[in-house]
């Protein structure tokens, strides 16, 4: 009886990693088709001691180059989040466990958590919800080894889209420090606030536009 | 009676800029703009280094924060102490001077009436003030935008406030206008406190010490509800709401309004005091 059980349990839990690994790869293969591409992008800075108009700037990826912001504004570019092609997470060998399934923005997902085996690797751990239906990212909470946790949330404008029209990256962030001879006026600066507030969360949405994607051939 | 009231204003312009006090005057504010200028290039670029130090963990910066537009509004900063003392200075030493070396005497001989000379004396003394704002606001955007070129201004006002560039310059035009307000506000001040006191030394000490309470006040926000919205002392850093992100228009208007009051009553009250003082 218990030997049943257990072998129930081992196929299952097979079955499970089996198909979890599955859509990971069908996953991987799509985002190494891309060769590079090009992207419009507007920045909104949701963080509550910033307040920041929507800036304007332009997007570039390339296989060997990584990923390129430029803009004629003075922008706030997130150092991490802005990898949609997930290269960072691919690039060393991993193991992937299956965490079982969860709604994330209406959809049914499979919950995974990515584990590098390379201690090169930029993380130390990923969360990964992929859309069953769509087999696509949707969230991806990253760990990694020396610059805190972050989450990524992907939005898709049509099914048939490789890449998110919306991206919204969250992480944790440090209280500015106030020159306050220069820049405020002492008697307005609540100063026992910003010691004791520390960390804050905080998070950029991006809305991009007018890809232009080249494939691999 | 116009004519003769643009003459005697013409006369006041003219013995303003014969005394030297005056040239001194617009040469220490000129000399002190390049020293703030020399200061933030010097700086510039480690006070940003400190300020920004916790964002960089998070984020890369593209584009150049030390630009005219910072320069211009630390230059601002300085109307709250600098650019008063030396207006109040300026201003009380137009009637002290001719107080002290007798002249004032001379000058009603000529038949001209108190309320006349000292009604003329107000008059120059607000439009030299808001003359030399314009002058501030002139000189430090010339050199500032000349060397450092333009770019998003960032503020601390609450919160971090970024501007864009067309709307920072906004901002800091509106602003020097508000300042105007304030400059105009201390200098009426002094010319009160000239009329009163009619001695140059024992003026500048008093003036001077207006000035320096009135900071403290300001620093220490007195009051509550509408004592604190009207209390003079709090108007004087109207300028600094336009630095909100969001601006406060109609708020301003009220300051500017009880402000602008303020200068009425202190200038009315200094041409009574002038008029019922027999001339030694």
């Amino acid at each position: 009886m218990k030997v049943g059980i257990s072998v129930i349990f081992l196929f299952l839990t097979a079955s499970s990693w089996s198909q979890t690994n599955e859509a990971l790869e069908v996953l991987r293969a799509r985002m190494e088709s891309i060769n590079a591409f090009t992207v419009n992008v507007e920045l909104e800075t949701a963080i509550d001691f910033i307040q920041m108009p929507v800036k304007r700037a332009s997007m570039s990826y390339d296989r060997d180059q990584g990923v390129q912001v430029t803009s004629d504004d003075f922008v706030l570019i997130p150092k991490k989040g802005l990898d949609l092609v997930m290269s960072e997470l691919f690039r060393y060998d991993y193991i992937t466990v299956p965490r079982g399934e969860e709604q994330v923005q209406g959809l049914e997902s499979m919950v995974m958590n990515v584990i590098p085996e390379d201690k090169r690797a930029d993380y130390a751990i990923a969360t990964l919800y992929l859309s069953k239906q769509k087999n696509r990212l949707l969230q991806a909470d990253i760990q990694t080894r020396k610059e805190g946790a972050y989450t990524v949330n992907m939005f898709y404008r049509k099914d048939e889209d490789i890449l998110p029209s919306r991206v919204e990256v969250s992480f944790e962030v440090e209280k500015v420090k106030i020159p306050i001879r220069y820049l405020a006026r002492e008697g307005e600066v609540d100063k026992e606030a910003l010691k004791s507030e520390g960390a804050k969360k905080g998070k950029v949405i991006l809305y991009l536009s007018d890809y232009d994607i080249e494939l691999i051939k | 009676m116009s004519l003769m009231n643009n003459a005697v204003i013409r006369v006041e312009w003219y013995k303003l800029f014969r005394q030297s006090r005056t040239w001194y005057a617009l040469g220490a504010l000129l000399l002190l703009q390049v020293v703030l200028l020399l200061n933030a290039w010097y700086q510039g670029a480690s006070l940003l280094d400190i300020f920004l130090e916790n964002l960089k963990q998070s984020f890369h910066f593209q584009g150049e924060l030390l630009n005219g537009h910072l320069l211009v509004y630390i230059v601002l900063n300085t109307m709250w102490f600098h650019l008063p003392l030396i207006l109040m200075i300026v201003v009380s030493g137009m009637l002290t001077s001719e107080m002290e070396a007798g002249t004032l005497r001379t000058v009603m001989m000529t038949g001209i009436s108190k309320g006349r000379y000292i009604r003329s004396k107000f008059t120059v003394a607000i439009l030299f003030t808001v003359l030399v704002v314009i002058l501030v606001a002139l000189t430090s955007g010339i050199l500032s935008y000349l060397i450092f070129g333009v770019g998003d201004l960032f503020v601390f006002h609450g919160a971090l406030n970024f501007f864009e560039s067309n709307d920072a310059f906004l901002r800091l035009f509106l602003a020097f206008a508000a300042g105007s307000f304030s400059m105009v506000f201390f200098s009426v001040v002094s010319m009160l406190l000239a009329v009163i006191f009619r001695e140059t030394v024992k003026t500048w000490i008093v003036a001077a010490f207006f000035l320096i309470v009135c900071n403290l006040l300001l620093q220490m926000q007195l009051g509550e509800g509408w004592f604190r919205r009207l209390f003079f002392v709090n108007l004087n850093d109207t300028w600094q709401m336009f630095f909100e992100y969001t601006i406060n228009w109609s708020a301003i208007l009220w300051n500017l309004i009880f402000l602008a009051g303020y200068i009425l009553i202190i200038t009315a009250v200094g041409i009574w005091w002038f008029k019922k003082t027999d001339i030694e």
